[in-house]
């Protein structure tokens, strides 16, 4: 038998306590009495103790989001808090339905959030495109960091995955300008440098991906990412010696966990130790050519 | 209810909405004080264990709140859960006030520096109550395993913490071993595309891994490719399921380096009768 005590509970309704006294005449039922202030005040209290107290998507946050909803129904973060557990856990229609109305009733805010959804969750890139250039027209000249992510790194992405290679480049290169303005080349994330790689590669432009991936490899020299990358371009430009070393080193950064991941889904060309071998047997097999 | 004056303490009836219990209402209890601590105790029970809450009342104070008469009881209130063979107990410093013709009017109970409180806001009659219960509210992503593909067929849980946790509460960097690579490799190889019949959409299947990697009780969510609820094709859906059934290497969620039970689910995207994403 384990005895533990245990600090999380999302079983106690601060604002709804329900209670019925037997008593031998039936009472007035109570109903406490708010101000108007007070009542303006209650949705944003509300939606505060929700969003730190009870567990997303718990019982006990619907029961307060449902008091929420009745005081203020067009409360874009409550619509968000509603539907945000149904995209994590793989409801779709009801995600869908509930975020949506976030993004009626507060565009500027939830827009860009969705499209990172659509993204990420649905791999729905037209979707997600339609998201991040409506979003656009709202802050004319600012780049939006949804979910602090560049809106321009998330529409490469896009056209990356829709085989819009042309698009894509042109996104990488203003997210890098961008970024560029106020950030050093070892701030940039390392997927930047990875995707830009990626869309070269899918372009057959082997030369400028193996560029791009090296330049990404200075600046991360531990990751396994780029430096699997960088090994299968140079094995396709058959340069084995350089695919060996550089699939040596992605084995080892990947074995300590130096590797891309998301939570809640899986990374765009998330790679796996499967696909580390699958490339090392490669190498290995024209272990003739190794010499550099 | 409160009768001082003949040393009726608590007469009540609670009920509650609460995961994972639903609606319950617990039996009407009735102490005398004798100016002796007492302990105030209720049992609840589910599918899955039960729950003993005990309060300890140590010490009372007169009050008078909207020019009702009340008492202020100080205690702990101890939550005994056993799921299985683990018992979990949770201790708070209780104060509770009563107030005559409302019985509980607030609480609080803190416990490691955490304090939680309720305040009564609204009665309601015990025929509303119970015709809100009519239509239960569960967790999103709660699994009726009745209407499981697998319902009969049992899967045990270990319900650590009395919880059923979602696949992305844990530290565990893979869900299935090989990843998402081999999820791939093992739906490729069993895919049949005129099973597909030209479907799109959104094919997802929800289910359950436990704490020792066994995964069941598989229901499906299924959308079009805008998001509206549609019906697969039964040979599709059959289909899938069949191909994730023989999925055996899932990987329990792991939570502060416990093995749990959790809520796990796999979309398959389906564009034109071709399967062009597996999620999450």
């Amino acid at each position: 038998m384990t005895m533990k005590t245990n600090n999380v509970f999302n079983i106690i309704l601060s604002f709804c306590l329900l209670c019925l006294c037997s008593c031998e005449t039936t009472p007035e039922l109570y109903k406490k009495e708010f101000s108007q202030e007070e009542l303006a005040k209650l949705p944003e209290q509300m939606m505060e103790k929700v969003i730190r107290k009870y567990g997303q998507g718990s019982v006990s946050e619907i029961m307060v989001l449902k008091e929420v909803e009745k005081l203020d129904p067009q409360n874009a973060t409550l619509w968000r808090e509603f539907g945000v557990p149904y995209g994590k856990r793989g409801m779709a229609k009801e995600y869908y339905e509930n975020y949506g109305k976030a993004v009626e009733y507060d565009p500027l805010h939830w827009q860009g959030w969705r499209g990172y959804m659509y993204l990420y969750f649905y791999r729905d890139y037209q979707k997600a495109l339609d998201d991040f250039n409506a979003l656009d027209t709202l802050t004319p000249n600012f780049v939006d960091y949804p979910q602090a992510t560049s809106i321009h790194f998330m529409r490469g992405v896009c056209h990356l995955q829709m085989e819009e290679y042309d698009q894509a480049i042109s996104y990488w290169e203003k997210h890098f300008a961008e970024e560029l303005k106020t950030l050093t080349p070892d701030y940039l994330d390392s997927k930047s440098f990875l995707f830009y790689g990626i869309t070269h590669y899918k372009m057959g432009n082997l030369e400028k991906a193996k560029e791009q991936f090296n330049l990404g490899i200075e600046h991360n020299p531990r990751d396994a990412d780029l430096l699997f990358w960088y090994a299968r371009t140079a094995f396709e430009l058959k340069d084995y010696y350089e695919a060996n070393k550089a699939i040596n080193a992605a084995d080892k950064a990947f074995k300590k966990g130096n590797f891309n991941q998301r939570p809640y889904v899986e990374e765009f060309y998330q790679i796996y130790q499967g696909d580390i071998d699958e490339l090392s047997d490669k190498v290995y097999n024209r272990k003739d050519n190794l010499e550099g | 209810m409160l009768r001082k004056d003949d040393f009726v303490l608590l007469e009540e009836k609670s009920l509650s909405k609460r995961y994972p219990y639903d609606t319950s209402i617990t039996d009407s209890v009735t102490h005398r004080w004798s100016g002796q601590p007492f302990r105030h105790q209720k049992l609840k029970t589910n599918e899955w264990g039960s729950t003993e809450e005990n309060v300890y009342i140590n010490n009372f104070k007169d009050t008078i709140i909207m020019d009702r008469p009340g008492l202020i009881f100080y205690g702990t209130r101890e939550e005994t859960s056993i799921f299985n063979s683990d018992t979990t107990i949770n201790s708070f410093n209780n104060k509770s006030i009563y107030l005559h013709g409302l019985g509980l009017y607030q609480f609080s109970n803190k416990i490691e520096g955490t304090h939680y409180w309720g305040e009564l806001v609204e009665q309601i009659t015990l025929d509303d109550f119970l015709k809100q219960g009519e239509e239960p509210v569960h967790r999103v992503a709660y699994i009726d395993t009745s209407q499981a593909f697998d319902k009969d067929i049992p899967l045990s849980l270990c319900m650590v913490n009395n919880r059923m946790y979602d696949y992305y509460n844990g530290s565990q960097v893979e869900r299935y071993r090989g990843g998402k690579k081999n999820i791939w490799d093992i739906t490729k190889r069993q895919l049949k595309e005129e099973k597909l019949f030209n479907e799109s959409g959104y094919l997802t299947f929800r289910f359950i891994v436990n704490c020792k990697g066994q995964a069941g009780k598989y229901i499906t969510e299924e959308a079009d490719l805008d998001f509206q609820r549609k019906e697969f094709n039964s040979e599709t859906a059959t289909h899938f399921y069949k191909i994730l059934r023989s999925m055996e290497d899932w990987i329990p969620t792991n939570i502060n380096g416990e093995d749990v039970d959790a809520y796990f689910y796999l979309t398959f995207k389906l564009k034109d009768g071709k399967l062009i994403e597996i999620l999450p």
